[in-house]
């Protein structure tokens, strides 16, 4: 995982934030419904942006005028602006194609709605993010604050209404988030308060600038959110919406009144607190009740909120292969929804899987038996739903009393951690230590569960690492260590244990934004270390899955299998493949060997990843789905809302 | 409760127990309002220091505090202060393995240096305590450090006039517990270490820290692990680990946070001192048993002290004797400026 992906970490922290919550099961109502003071006057509707898949405006805020709304295209990895009133949209920025790797963060308009603040990520040594400004007509682009020592975190600043500064989120390498005030004049940082490993939501400076609003969990073992109100001058940091519930920003409407969202009824709604001098006056009043998916966006000054839906969904399936060919010979069953990451047992008996289909949860983990069907509910303190949903899977231990899982615990520490498979208690197996320096991939166990396997960067140097952990002596050795080779996250042991397949990038494969995509290769080596032997080149020029990079053995450790996504007609669809992996040394191949194309996994618009095969070697195991849209919505008329609050006792 | 003069009869437990109560409950504080003021912060620490509502900070306060730090008074022998054990000289440390208090006794802990505590989330090494103004008055008690009753000690502050003049200042009533701990505290706040060649180079100025002391930066976060306990800008998670300091013959002398909790993983548990001002501050670790940092870089590298609550973060590192000597030139990089009694609304100066 490099320091320049964390846009996919910002993206599925986002969603985590949307899909945000207790991993215990829902609280009790937490306070009876609210009477909805005027709901009826906040109209709620979608803006219809067919673009919005690959035009994402997600965390981005608008203009004040509403107009306006800055977007990030990941075709050509620019900044976009559309017109919300003509439908038509426009670059801000003009990366060209082939040019190194870079892209922007959200991004938002500034009060006067002449420039556009956002961050943006270089793929250069210094492999930064930074803080830039560019002019509303595209002109004008400058470096506003450039730290290596302390990047812009993914999240749109937010402007004082001088424009003289910008709030932001920035993040030292040591991975502590920081409220920060930038002056655009300057560059110069100010730092209001530094978290720890976890970060806010949305932060929004008050019209009048006097204060931050943010959520935070207020203890390190809180799994909800509270909302606080830390001053600009650093005097006072004071909880605004203090309770069980979880609450998360969503910005001011006015100086008296703060707009959040939260499940203190059941399900999550939009609700509105009076606010006199940064501190809460009465109790939140329901805005809008339903609000399922919603992630944050921005105010506007004619009491307009404009916000986005992540429509995306992830289910469980299993299909039924020949094993001796390989070829499917069963469509996909699905076996659950809001499901990823499936696990077989060793025994082949139970199917474990992570969920967030929970109201608000953010992660619980599900085994469900093979032969029943019954299944338990598992709620490990632990944040699994960004890095286990970006890089890797779960394992279970030989002798099925526990999952192997890397996370991070409730102050965002990362680590691999076992969570027991009848309690769901959690301990921490081996420490990574991340920082922006030294990142580590999701583990392997190997059948013994005796050591594991991972990958790890070393930024600084440059350095891709497989490390071993012999989980007795608690030692770790080095089995692969290259700087030529990029090492993704698609890493899997053999059935017995003697070999590590694992998927690699050479330099001249990198991906190329708006150039050629990727053309990764399978390596096997030694799991005591030595040689990698490149045992297949892909042919087809896309990476090994779109985003979680999978390999896995057969079950007779005769043949890797690996699935790659391609696009026809009707969009993206996964296809299997297989390539032989016996005796490839010392009698390897040159150019590696010839893989076997075998079936689509599924339908169409069918992008599968996490494959898992059953240790009878018949099943596969896996998680599909649509990666979805993103939708544009606005609650209007909050100003009607506003005015009525502030007469009421 | 305070009577409205604010005066206190001493030694009465319950009242003392209550002012103290009343000393952190904003319901019951008499605030001062003469002229607020923030300490001077430092690069490198947040703009954020957490002041409660019922104990703003004032200049007068500030001063009085600081008196207090130093004096004598504070102890039953008459020969020992605040400042015997925390001295500005060892940022606020002594140089000693474990604190001596009255009539040369010897306690069990090292005295914790007192840089930042403003910003600490709790107190003493296995955190007992979550408030400076509690914080505070816990030494002054402690029959192994100052022994006398906090109702003592305001009895001979109330026989000085400058004490009660300074007291009025202050807080506009006359000498109490509660307002001593307000005052200590204060003063305690104002204590800050920053603008250390590692802040410096975290604000820009990449010639901030030298080569070797890069290297070692890069192996604090990297192969060193130390960030996963030294974090942020105090250099320390203020969580309680196990690294196995206290295990010797098979058992645990000291069992650390487990005293507080009664939970299992907290056996032999300490919590995370700030690595700031580390080069001035030995000896090290709860106990002051390791005497040099070369001494803690080894006592790292292999792992800790195997131990049956041994924190599963901690494993050899195997770094060899060029990555030991950059960590160590990193941590001088970790030694800034300390400041005390510097307030916003002017300085005050030492006597």
């Amino acid at each position: 995982m490099t320091y320049g992906t964390r846009m996919t970490q910002g993206l599925l922290a986002v969603t985590a934030l949307a899909l945000w919550g207790c991993s215990d099961p829902p609280p009790a109502n937490t306070a009876a419904p609210q009477q909805a003071l005027g709901h009826e006057a906040v109209g709620v509707r979608r803006l219809v942006w067919t673009e919005a898949v690959t035009a994402d405006p997600r965390g981005s805020t608008p203009s004040p005028d509403g107009t306006l709304l800055p977007y990030i295209d990941w075709l050509t990895s620019n900044l976009g602006i559309r017109d919300l009133s003509t439908g038509t949209s426009r670059p801000l920025t003009s990366k060209a194609p082939g040019e190194p790797y870079q892209y922007p963060g959200p991004a938002a308009v500034s009060p006067d709605g002449t420039q556009v603040a956002y961050s943006w990520w270089g793929e250069n040594e210094e492999d930064l993010w930074d803080l830039r400004i560019v002019g509303i007509d595209g002109s004008d682009e400058r470096v506003v604050y450039s730290n290596k020592e302390a990047q812009l975190a993914w999240a749109a600043p937010d402007w004082s209404q001088d424009g003289a500064q910008l709030l932001v989120l920035l993040q030292k390498r040591d991975l502590i988030y920081q409220i920060a005030l930038i002056s655009v004049a300057t560059g110069s940082a100010r730092i209001l308060r530094s978290l720890d490993w976890r970060r806010p939501g949305k932060m929004v400076l008050s019209p009048d600038g006097r204060f931050v609003l943010y959520d935070f969990p207020p203890t390190p073992e809180s799994r909800h959110r509270d909302i606080y109100v830390l001053s600009t001058d650093a005097t006072s940091n004071t909880p605004l919406v203090a309770d069980a519930a979880n609450d998360i920003v969503l910005g001011w409407v006015d100086d008296q009144h703060v707009l959040f969202a939260s499940d203190r009824s059941g399900t999550p709604g939009a609700y509105l607190q009076r606010v006199k001098d940064g501190r809460a006056e009465g109790v939140p009043e329901l805005v809008k009740p339903d609000l399922w998916r919603i992630e944050p966006g921005g105010a506007t000054r004619n009491g307009a909120y404009y916000y986005t839906v992540n429509t995306a969904s992830t289910d469980i399936f299993t299909t039924t292969l020949d094993p001796a060919t390989g070829r499917v010979i069963t469509s996909p069953t699905l076996i659950a929804r809001d499901g990823t990451h499936p696990a077989w047992s060793r025994d082949g008996r139970y199917l474990a899987y992570i969920s967030t289909r929970t109201p608000f949860s953010s992660a619980v983990v599900r085994v469900r038996s093979v032969d029943t069907g019954e299944t338990r509910e598992l709620y490990p303190r632990l944040d699994l739903t960004e890095d286990v949903a970006y890089t890797g899977d779960m394992h279970w231990f030989p002798d099925g009393s526990a999952l192997l899982v890397r996370a991070r615990d409730l102050t965002n520490r990362m680590g691999f951690f076992r969570i027991d498979s009848q309690t769901g208690a959690v301990s921490l197996v081996w420490s990574t230590g991340d920082s922006a320096d030294m990142v580590s991939g999701a583990p392997v166990l190997s059948p013994d569960g005796k050591t594991l396997f991972f990958t790890r960067r070393d930024v600084v140097n440059s350095r891709m690492q497989i490390v071993g952990v012999d989980l007795e002596t608690r030692t770790e050795r080095v089995v692969v260590s290259t700087e030529g080779v990029i090492i993704r996250n698609a890493l899997a042991v053999s059935p017995d244990g003697q070999r590590l397949a694992f998927e690699g990038l050479s330099p001249e494969d990198v991906w190329q934004s708006g150039g050629s995509p990727p053309r990764a290769s399978l390596y096997v080596v030694p799991a005591s270390g030595g040689e990698s032997v490149l045992l297949h080149r892909l042919e087809e020029p896309h990476g090994i899955t779109n985003v979680h990079g999978e390999v896995e053995w057969s079950a007779d450790g005769r043949y890797v299998f690996f699935a790659t996504i391609g696009f026809d007609a009707t969009g993206p669809y996964s296809r299997l493949w297989r390539v032989p992996a016996v005796r490839y040394w010392p009698l390897f191949e040159p150019g590696g060997r010839q893989a076997e194309r075998l079936d689509k996994l599924g339908g169409s618009s069918f992008e599968a990843f996490s494959m898992r095969m059953h240790p009878n070697g018949r099943e596969l195991a896996f998680s599909a789905g649509s990666s979805g849209g993103v939708e544009l919505w606005v609650m209007e008329n909050l100003f009607a809302l506003t005015s009525q609050s502030a007469d009421s006792p | 409760m305070e009577t409205p003069q604010g005066r206190t009869k001493p030694a009465a437990p319950a009242a003392m127990f209550l002012a103290l109560l009343c000393a952190t409950l904003p319901q019951c504080s008499a605030t001062a309002t003469r002229g607020t003021a923030r300490p001077e912060i430092p690069l490198g620490l947040d703009a954020y220091m957490p002041i409660p509502e019922n104990n703003q900070l004032t200049r007068e306060k500030v001063a009085l505090g600081r008196r207090l730090f130093s004096d004598t008074t504070l102890s039953r022998d008459g020969h020992l202060a605040c400042i015997s054990c925390h001295q500005p000289e060892r940022a606020f440390t002594d140089g000693r393995p474990v604190a001596v208090g009255v009539f040369g006794r010897k306690g069990t802990r090292n005295a914790p240096t007192l840089i930042n505590r403003a910003y600490g989330a709790t107190f003493f090494w296995d955190g007992r305590i979550s408030s400076l103004e509690v914080q505070v008055l816990q030494p002054i008690q402690h029959p192994k450090e100052m022994d006398i009753t906090v109702g003592e000690v305001v009895v001979r502050l109330e026989r000085d006039q400058a004490y009660s003049d300074l007291f009025q200042a202050a807080f506009g009533r006359e000498v109490n517990d509660g307002d001593l701990a307000k005052a200590l505290a204060s003063y305690v706040r104002t204590i800050v270490s920053g603008n250390a060649p590692v802040d410096r180079y975290g604000n820009g100025d990449r010639n901030a820290l030298t080569e070797r002391q890069r290297q070692g930066l890069r192996l604090f976060r990297g192969k060193g692990s130390c960030i996963v306990c030294h974090v942020g800008p105090l250099f320390t998670d203020e969580r309680f680990h196990n690294t196995g300091v206290a295990w010797r013959d098979g058992r645990l002398l000291d069992q650390g946070r487990f005293a507080v909790t009664n939970e299992d993983e907290d056996h032999g548990a300490f919590k995370t001192p700030t690595l700031r001002e580390v080069a001035r501050t030995a000896p090290y670790m709860h106990d002051g048993s390791i005497t040099t940092l070369e001494e803690v870089l080894e006592f790292y590298d292999r792992g800790g002290n195997n131990n049956p609550y041994l924190d599963p973060i901690l494993r050899p590192l195997n770094l060899n004797a060029a990555e030991k000597r950059a960590l160590l030139a990193f941590l001088h990089a970790l030694s800034g400026e300390i400041r005390e009694g510097t307030v916003s609304t002017g300085d005050i100066t030492r006597e």
